[in-house]
């Protein structure tokens, strides 16, 4: 017998409440997936668009609560790209409308010039044509709608026509609506007026002229912020906030996860207080008694964990596909973020187990041995 | 990391974690006016007792029931902490709870009145979990157990849980598991005890057997006249004192 299959006979000895422990752990776990995964989905969604599109720097305004509700003048874009080692600039006019019944897109609007349309690449028809009423359609979009090329879709108060299916890999991007700005511009009645400006940097390596760049675009007017593509959703207040409730929640998942281990871990330690006694009068050291209550906490943990992070892995995958779809993060970050659950779940179980172990193994041979 | 217990019987050394090894005859575990006392010192388990068991000595001791025998086997194994005097075992004084901890792995096994068998794990592996950190690798560990559990007549028995065994044969397990380590002092608690005349008699037989195959010294605490006489030394124990300590004669047959 090794000293692994002697942990195990121990778990087994009251296979439901291990059993019920590990799927504690495993709720918790799959739950820190899915909240983490979430938070991160925002955050990543977003720069996984924006890095499709060769987008380096982000101009909105700054404080604003709300990512749409940001405001800038059109004619910004002009100053912008006079910055030395900006290579081009583009104004964006972005909100969140109605498609048909109760299904809600991102739509953006690009005006004529705009680098967006140069390199955009269109799975079927052709570009919008400015003041003809059309739009393109992220395929899938287009494929969750079941809608194509020519046919018709009611956005928020008019019928416009799809001219075209766009083909992008980002799912936000592959969600996305996408028409001439002035077209847009007259539909939210904000003529004028865009939503932020995005910067193709010459050398966007060079984190110095980056840095220099923004010091630069900052300092055309007051209240601007700029920043890299990837901080999009990070300066944004209420996505902050929805972002820190996210992780709070998935900590808290982990803690409930460490209590349940060291609930479990106590109560075997009570009960086994007796056969400790025996261990420690056959020779175990108290170091081996210790380690044998903490490696039973990290095999509930382990065990655990590991159906926790599989169980988020998928429920994130779901939620991203079928549930929210655009919503997601990609399948490599999910894995990412149920193994590091994983692995927290792990230390997290060793620290749960600590306290039972640590008291278990403090107990006098005599005083055990005559606990019944 | 798993090692084998150090070949250096009789052999003192100050690298032996366990204390020096005596030679037959030579004190092995001193007791000096060891007192144990509980509950804030109402109870007197054990008075002022004045002890030595030498290398190799079979030693009974009898008495009736709250007399401190179990006191006295525990405070022998390090088990339990007196409250006045010095136990000394193999020259080393007091020893710590770590040195105890070193000293029953490897010279000292202890066999319980009430068996205390690990009830999840079967016979052979109730041996050897006693080996774990001593004797390295699962097989070596099971190929010992198995001996030992042929040595006190129960190789059949191995792979039944205790609950499947009879008070005889969980006895004997009890016993295999306390000679893991291929102790110096066998400490052994009421051995015949719940068990038929028969199966006390074989029980007793197999442990004197033993002792003095191994040249192991043994304190067995028993109320079963048979097998109190046929040890070397007989003490007798009346409210936490040593009433008598004689050797059997002579000549007289064990």
């Amino acid at each position: 017998m090794t000293h692994f299959t002697f942990l195990l006979r121990n778990l087994a000895r009251r296979p439901g409440r291990s059993i019920f422990t590990i799927l504690g752990v495993a709720l918790a776990v799959a739950g820190f997936v899915l909240f983490y995964g979430l938070a991160e989905g925002m955050q990543q969604t977003a720069r996984i668009s924006l890095d499709e599109r060769d987008v380096h720097l982000i101009v909105t305004k700054r404080g604003t609560v709300e990512f749409f509700s940001s405001v800038l003048p059109e004619r910004l874009v002009e100053e912008i790209r006079r910055v030395p080692g900006v290579a081009d600039a583009t104004p964006e006019l972005a909100g969140l409308m109605t498609l048909g019944d109760d299904h809600q897109a991102l739509v953006a609007g690009w005006p004529p010039d705009s680098f967006e349309w140069r390199s955009m690449a269109l799975a079927a028809g052709a570009l919008p044509r400015p003041g003809m009423g059309e739009v393109l359609l992220g395929d899938l979009l287009a494929e969750g709608l079941g809608k194509g090329t020519g046919d018709e879709i009611e956005l928020d108060w008019g019928k416009v026509r799809i001219s075209g299916i766009t083909r992008f890999t980002a799912t936000l991007n592959r969600s996305m609506v996408v028409l001439p700005l002035a077209d847009l511009q007259r539909m939210m009645v904000k003529p004028g007026q865009v939503t932020l400006i995005e910067v193709r940097l010459a050398a966007p390596a060079d984190a110095a002229a980056t840095e220099t760049i923004r010091a630069a675009i900052t300092g055309l007017r007051p209240n601007l912020a700029v920043a890299p593509a990837e901080d999009l959703l990070r300066q944004n207040k209420s996505l902050l906030t929805i972002r820190h409730a996210a992780t709070a929640l998935a900590l808290l998942s982990l803690v409930v996860a460490s209590l349940s281990v060291l609930n479990t871990m106590a109560m075997a330690v009570e009960e086994r207080t007796r056969e400790i006694g025996i261990l420690a009068a056959i020779g175990w050291s108290r170091r081996r008694i210790l380690v044998t209550i903490v490696a039973e906490g990290l095999i509930l943990a382990g065990v655990g964990g590991t159906l926790g992070g599989g169980l988020g892995y998928a429920g994130s995958f779901a939620l991203s596909e079928f549930v929210l779809p655009g919503s997601g993060i990609s399948a490599a970050a999910i894995l990412q973020i149920a193994l590091a659950a994983g692995f927290a779940a792990l230390v997290i179980g060793s620290l749960g187990a600590l306290w039972p172990s640590w008291r278990a193994a403090r107990l006098s041979p005599a005083t055990a041995l005559r606990r019944q | 990391m798993d090692t084998d217990r150090p070949d250096s019987a009789g052999i003192p050394s100050e690298a032996d974690p366990a204390g020096a090894r005596p030679s037959a005859g030579e004190p092995l575990v001193r007791l000096e006016a060891v007192s144990r006392r509980f509950d804030g010192g109402r109870i007197v388990a054990l008075d002022e007792v004045d002890l030595a068991i030498a290398a190799g000595e079979i030693v009974a001791v009898t008495g009736p029931s709250g007399c401190g025998k179990s006191t006295l086997l525990n405070l022998t194994a390090g088990l339990d902490e007196p409250s006045r005097g010095t136990v000394i075992f193999a020259g080393r004084r007091s020893p710590s709870p770590a040195q105890w901890t070193d000293i029953r792995a490897v010279r000292i096994g202890v066999s319980f009145q009430d068996f205390n068998l690990i009830p999840t794990l079967t016979a052979q592996e109730n041996i050897e979990v006693a080996m774990f950190g001593r004797v390295a690798g699962a097989a070596e560990r099971a190929r010992r157990a198995l001996r030992l559990l042929e040595d006190v007549g129960i190789a059949g028995c191995r792979t039944r849980l205790p609950q499947q065994l009879s008070g005889g044969e969980r006895r004997r397990v009890a016993i295999a598991r306390s000679l893991a380590n291929a102790p110096d002092l066998l400490l052994v608690d009421e051995p015949t005890s719940n068990l038929d005349s028969a199966s006390g008699r074989a029980v007793a037989d197999m442990l004197l057997d033993l002792c003095r195959a191994r040249a192991m010294a043994m304190v067995v605490v028993t109320h079963d006249r048979g097998l109190f006489e046929r040890c070397d030394r007989h003490i007798e124990m009346l409210d936490g004192r040593i009433l008598s300590d004689g050797r059997r004669p002579i000549g007289v047959a064990a």
